[in-house]
């Protein structure tokens, strides 16, 4: 739409979906505290960023709060049975204090009691043959396909790639911004429809094992409410950051020789470099508990701050040539697992995949060529995905 | 049904008033809209009339006179 626009953040900016960090980079550059479109105060400086991330002063904020708030307009005449609110109660990111962290606790003993190397490296295998004989095929279906069947492994998950795919899309959205009720209720049934399937799940049992073990009594709601973010998180997230990662990757000749030779420690420092470039987590919402004066603004307290991470990872007073990909930066202290009591509880999953998953991937990927007309993004704002991007054998 | 009328409608049925008691030149936040209302009222006018429509635009086309005219012209 035709608008006269001073600089204020906008997700409805032309080509924002395409590329964000254009945009973004010019909010940090030109206005780094501002209110956005979304009528919240937003930072994109990395310095403030990192501070709200790490400090004691800001708290996570409740999304089920947000929507049990709404779940009577939500529902009005509606014949499905409101779980919005019940459904993300639970998710460790939008918790605080103790709750927060004895979540945290089962869901890390669950993770670690999982082999993941073994799980990854199966599934690297699996997913190459399944595009071995294929002329032609969607990357996204091809970073999903390996998200996919580590997750189904990993979880003991009885659902299809194409119900995870939907599911996870869909709880990702409910954390999105500007997402109106007809989308609400399309994400309700989904998380109904899980609580189905994690019925009969060994995840479930060990879930409810460990908590006993720290002598915490979570009810069964809490148990598939958890459950719900590991597919969520564990899928949408990693499936973001491997595509954006292996993207820019198949798409710099030079940047994929190098990969394919770098040694274990230079490739955990290119892996890290590729977490800081994608930063599929754009943003993050803090609450501040105390008011804030900063740069000029006076913030009371309880505000809703956006953190945008997208930013902070591009910001050049933290980063040299923030808008490349170098192979050899070290140190590279990124925001895109989060910072401080709420960094990410999957982190090291993911670093795991791309030691195992970015080689023979790249092996796999580069007798294609990706067709540059057909890469679309997800418009979604809070977290950045590949909707699709076609690839086609090279015949040379 | 012209734009505005079937704006008045869906506006109505939306804010829980009656019809006639939404007047064209009243503005949104007059009524019982809040924010996410108001995303799914852009939702529905984008759904119904396959027109890409910016969820923030009924905070500045803030009236069903402004939103139709604006739909008009773009549709």
């Amino acid at each position: 739409m035709d608008r006269i626009e001073q600089l204020v953040w906008n997700p409805f900016t032309p080509g924002y979906y395409q590329n964000p960090l254009a945009h973004l980079n010019d909010c940090r550059e030109i206005v780094p505290i501002h209110v956005g479109s979304q009528g919240a105060i937003t930072f994109f400086k990395y310095d403030h960023v990192s501070e709200m991330l790490r400090s004691k002063d800001y708290e996570a904020t409740s999304l089920s709060d947000y929507l049990g708030e709404k779940e009577d307009y939500l529902f009005k005449g509606v014949d499905q049975c409101p779980y919005l609110s019940t459904a993300s109660k639970a998710w460790p990111f939008y918790n605080n204090g103790h709750t927060h962290k004895m979540l945290r606790v089962g869901m890390m003993k669950a993770f670690n009691q999982i082999n993941f190397k073994d799980i990854i490296q199966e599934s690297v295998e699996v997913t190459n043959r399944s595009f071995a004989d294929k002329d032609e095929f969607d990357f996204s279906d091809y970073c999903g396909l390996f998200i996919y069947e580590i997750l189904k492994r990993a979880f003991d998950l009885q659902m299809t790639l194409e119900e995870m795919t939907n599911y996870s899309s869909m709880l990702t959205l409910s954390q999105d911004i500007f997402v109106p009720k007809q989308v609400y209720l399309e994400i309700n049934k989904w998380m109904l429809w899980g609580k189905k399937i994690f019925k009969n799940s060994a995840y479930k049992d060990q879930l409810i094992a460990n908590y006993s073990d720290i002598s915490q009594e979570f009810d069964l709601e809490t148990i598939y409410s958890l459950m719900g973010v590991t597919v969520m998180a564990g899928y949408e997230t990693s499936k973001a950051n491997l595509g954006i990662a292996l993207l820019e990757a198949i798409r710099n000749p030079q940047l994929l020789e190098i990969a394919l030779t770098l040694g274990e420690r230079e490739q955990s420092i290119l892996i890290e470099e590729l977490f800081r470039y994608s930063s599929p987590t754009q943003f993050t919402i803090r609450v501040n508990k105390k008011p804030l004066q900063i740069e000029g603004f006076e913030i009371p307290a309880n505000s809703k701050l956006y953190l945008c991470i997208a930013s902070a990872n591009h910001d050049p007073r933290k980063f040299d040539n923030p808008n490349s990909i170098q192979f050899d930066r070290s140190p590279n202290d990124h925001l895109s697992f989060g910072a401080g009591p709420h960094f990410c509880l999957g982190a090291n999953i993911a670093r795991t995949e791309l030691r195992i998953g970015l080689k023979p991937m790249l092996s796999f990927l580069k007798n294609f060529k990706i067709n540059e007309g057909s890469i679309k993004w997800k418009k979604q704002i809070i977290m950045r995905n590949l909707d699709s991007a076609l690839m086609a054998r090279n015949h040379a | 049904m012209t734009t505005t009328q079937w704006l008045q409608e869906i506006i109505a049925d939306e804010s829980g008033e009656k019809p006639e008691s939404v007047s064209i030149s009243r503005k949104f936040e007059t009524m019982n809209l809040d924010s996410l209302s108001l995303l799914s009222l852009a939702h529905e006018i984008e759904s119904k009339l396959s027109l890409e429509i910016d969820p923030t635009a009924l905070t500045e086309y803030d009236t069903i006179e402004k939103l139709a005219k604006w739909i008009e012209s773009n549709s």
